[in-house]
């Protein structure tokens, strides 16, 4: 049995957004990026296929006070592992359905594909994604009755 | 097995408004196989909860746990604690579940979570399809293995009516397929169509839910 997260796991990281990235195409990309600011305020999980990714895991880590999520797969018709990048998708989508239909932000959770030569497009997504958060932190501070539990 | 959907967030989040300590309850067995209210959806629907109430700054406690059934008495142990600790369970099972769950702790507030449905089977991954209606008398082996009581949408035990057209049901023409005109063609492909020539009595309907809430007793296998 479970319940709220505590202790060591639920306070590591706290404020920064979590990159899920597969090993066999966006974690190649992420090594040629790693040194760019972009990137400073993700921490990289690498994966051996985005399609192991969880519904009940992206939001865990919500709630283990990570900003956001964004999962990295390979682009759809290149996959490793043929369909990895379209179930992660669809989890994914059911994660983000599961944020909105509780009326929470579902921009904090996220997929994109990256290949492993596309670097520079990688920076672009995750500068995006991290401006899709503060946005949201921005609407949630000036949203009537603000305050209360500050989720961005 | 017995199928189920989730009910909505909101008819869920409305129903435990009151309560301050929940335990979201899961079952292992045919709502875990219908993707439903097995562990994982409990885990879904119980870390949705706990980020909606931090968004409101509610402070709630919201426990998960699955059990491996919970139409049968013997698995609630693994729960005594935590369902005596909350304000009220949530129960992730179907309709059996959720009743039993009630019976075997009479003090505990007990709420539904899953809309159940019927008794399916999984035609491919993500689609389930209604296939008994627990009549109490099984016909289907005079009809070439498929129920006319289930797949018919008017139950009809001598053929089909008027609305079957292009192998679909007027209840829905593009969604069910016509029960009678399934019957029709594996009849034939068995070869056995001359069976369909036989009239069929009456069918007694007091087996099934028209003689009221069914209860099977079996002295041989009783303790």
């Amino acid at each position: 049995m479970s319940g709220t997260p505590t202790g060591r796991g639920a306070a590591e990281g706290a404020g920064r957004a979590t990159a899920l990235l597969c090993e066999n195409a966006a974690w190649l990309a992420w090594l040629e990026v790693r040194e760019d600011p972009a990137v400073a305020s993700f921490d990289a999980v690498r994966l051996p296929c985005s399609g192991t990714v969880e519904t009940g895991f992206l939001l865990r880590l919500l709630e283990y006070g990570r900003r956001g999520v964004i999962v990295l797969g390979c682009p759809k018709d290149s996959c490793e592992y043929t369909r990895g990048s379209h179930r992660a998708e669809k989890r994914v989508g059911v994660a983000r359905a599961a944020l909105r239909e509780a009326g929470l932000n579902e921009e904090r959770i996220r997929m994109d594909f990256i290949s492993s030569v596309d670097g520079p497009r990688l920076i672009a997504v995750l500068r995006a994604f991290i401006e899709g958060l503060d946005r949201g932190a921005a609407r949630a501070d000036s949203a009537p009755g603000a305050g209360a539990g500050g989720s961005p | 097995m017995i199928t189920a959907v989730r009910k909505p967030f909101a008819e869920i989040a409305a129903s435990l408004e009151p309560y301050g300590r929940v335990l979201v309850l899961g079952c292992g067995t045919c709502v875990t196989v219908c993707m439903a209210g097995g562990e994982k959806e409990v885990g879904v629907l119980a870390s949705t909860l706990r980020l909606a109430d931090r968004e409101k700054g509610r402070e709630r406690q919201v426990l998960e746990a699955t059990i491996e059934r919970q139409c049968d008495r013997e698995f609630f142990d693994a729960v005594k604690t935590p369902v005596a600790a909350v304000d009220a369970v949530l129960s992730m099972a179907c309709g059996v579940g959720v009743q039993f769950l009630g019976e075997v702790f009479p003090d505990a507030v007990v709420l539904p979570g899953l809309d159940t449905k019927f008794y399916g089977a999984t035609v491919e991954q993500g689609v389930w399809s209604e296939r008994c209606s627990g009549c109490g008398t099984c016909v289907v082996g005079e009809f070439g293995g498929i129920c006319p009581v289930t797949r018919c949408s008017k139950s009809l035990l001598n053929g089909p009516c008027g609305g079957s057209q292009n192998g679909k049901c007027e209840v829905d023409p593009k969604g069910i397929d016509c029960g009678w005109q399934l019957i029709y063609d594996r009849m034939q492909r068995l070869g056995i169509l001359d069976r369909l020539e036989r009239v069929q009595p009456l069918k007694d309907w007091s087996t099934g839910r028209a003689g009221g809430p069914g209860k099977i007793v079996r002295e041989d296998v009783a303790l």
